[in-house]
């Protein structure tokens, strides 16, 4: 707390400083498309696998997009291996939503054949170390994948498309309140002592797709537009170097 | 279902889906004390949700899941298979494993947990019928529920959930307005703290509407605790009275 006020927190950094990020793309040649990324020593992996199947009944004329994570039971000494618990269903969840109400993959184009084909789109997370902030570590593996995906033959004879082209592009910022001080990325030795966290998912053009505080603590309106605002710059910075990790692996590709 | 279009849940007149305008709230009834093997009960109507909230305890926790220094709220949110059109499946969901932590979340600030060393209380949450914001009508029932039981408090806890059709901003989105609607944004408040326990948001919004959503979901926030207050005095006024009256008597 002491440390805080003068702007720094308990391992050096600046109250609005990410740990070192890093992005690999492609580490899984059998997914159809991959990343690891590391916030610190948190590690989240993403694979996607795309195929081809039958649209839900009340959504004929769009593709499907399904989002899973699960928790390593090596990650954390907290976790089992199982059903997921309500951590890791809540991370899940606000990756799926920063994409799916951020309409970063457009459904409407994986249409094969209206009401009876559709490519579908399996994206899979892994959370492999957790040490603090598994939300944002998620939420960019899921963003690196997902651009990096290209169609198997199968599905891209079906949609004329060799790959997955995204409309929008979401970034999760996780910011921690510890007192009257917000900070972003809180490592696993700030969890311990935040009174809630607030994940907010960002496009490139500003708007906000999806809101997520957990943690009992309570927010004041101020404490909530001011992480909005924090949010999105930090999500523009994340966004660009995600993009360009992905635009350099692919350049390396071909 | 068939999606609904922006024009269909917002008029030129400005008047929505079932007629109201987009700064009104549903209507909203709280019943106190409903049961009598739980130790506090709520049944809420707002609009068309018909949720029935049950707290049991605070009771001496098992030996494993006790603290020393405070106790442990515990929520189960529940839909039956016959409160939404389609026929909800039975089996918990991951929605429901969510929502139970959000709805925890929203209560726990306002509860006296340091009061209560080595217990538990239970909240049990049973959507009869869902109607869009369910996550919120049920906050509104629980926390009365919670009050009901004795549990100490530092105030009620209300939730309402702002939405936006055909670009606009409403309160309070019902069904239609939830499923067709372009965001979803239910906040629950501790209305005399003034401070924000519960904030999720799916859907698109810029940064100046979430400011004015925040400031619509506080004025609708203090119309409801009112009604909260109000159901809560109806009960516990009379016995306060008649224990006066026995007195002098």
């Amino acid at each position: 707390m002491a440390k805080l006020k003068s702007n720094e927190r308990v391992d050096g950094r600046a109250l609005d400083a990410y740990r070192e990020i890093s992005v690999e793309v492609g580490i899984i040649p059998k997914a159809d498309g991959s990343a690891r990324v590391t916030i610190g020593k948190t590690q989240a992996v993403a694979g996607v696998k795309v195929t081809t199947g039958t649209p839900y009944a009340d959504t004929p004329d769009e593709g499907v997009l399904t989002v899973g994570l699960d928790l390593a039971p090596f990650a954390h000494p907290d976790f089992q291996p199982g059903p997921p618990d309500e951590r890791a269903i809540g991370w899940g969840r606000v990756v799926d939503r920063g994409i799916r109400e951020g309409k970063a993959i457009d459904l409407g184009s994986l249409v094969i054949e209206e009401g009876k084909k559709v490519a579908m789109i399996w994206l899979d997370l892994t959370l492999i170390n957790h040490e603090g902030n598994a939300q944002d570590a998620a939420s960019l593996a899921a963003l690196a994948a997902l651009v990096s995906t290209r169609f198997p033959q199968e599905v891209a004879e079906a949609t004329g498309k060799q790959s997955l082209e995204l409309t929008h592009y979401p970034v999760s910022v996780t910011l921690g309140k510890i007192g009257d001080f917000i900070i972003v990325d809180p490592s696993l030795e700030e969890e311990d002592y935040v009174d809630c966290e607030l994940s907010i998912t960002s496009l490139e053009d500003g708007r906000i797709s999806s809101m997520q505080k957990v943690l009992p603590g309570p927010l004041t309106e101020e404490e909530i537009l001011k992480s909005v605002s924090l949010s999105k710059a930090k999500g523009d910075e994340l966004r660009d170097f995600v993009l360009g990790a992905v635009k350099r692996h692919k350049s390396e590709e071909s | 279902m068939t999606k609904l279009s922006q024009e269909a849940l917002l008029t030129d007149d400005g008047i929505r889906s079932d007629g109201r305008k987009v700064d009104e709230a549903r209507p909203f009834e709280v019943e106190v004390g409903v049961l009598t093997q739980a130790d506090g009960s709520a049944l809420v109507r707002q609009g068309k949700n018909v949720i029935l909230a049950g707290v049991i305890g605070p009771y001496e926790a098992e030996r494993h899941s006790q603290f020393l220094d405070r106790g442990v709220l515990k929520v189960r949110y529940h839909m039956q298979p016959y409160s939404t059109n389609e026929r909800k499946s039975p089996t918990y969901s991951r929605r429901e494993i969510e929502l139970s932590r959000a709805i925890r979340e929203a209560l726990e600030p306002a509860v006296i947990l340091t009061d209560l060393p080595r217990t538990q209380i239970d909240v049990f949450v049973e959507v009869l019928q869902a109607d869009g914001g369910t996550r919120c009508a049920s906050v509104n029932a629980a926390s009365v529920a919670l009050a009901d039981a004795g549990v100490p408090m530092k105030d009620l806890v209300t939730a309402v959930a702002i939405g936006k059709v055909r670009d606009t901003l409403v309160v309070d989105i019902n069904d239609l307005e939830d499923e067709n609607g372009q965001a979803d944004f239910p906040l629950a408040m501790m209305p005399n703290k003034g401070l924000i326990t519960l904030l999720q948001m799916n859907g698109l919004l810029d940064e100046e509407e979430i400011k004015r959503s925040v400031e619509m979901a506080k004025r609708v926030i203090s119309s409801l605790y009112q009604v909260q207050v109000d159901a809560l005095k109806k009960k516990y006024t009379p016995l306060a009275l008649s224990k006066e009256g026995d007195k002098d008597a």
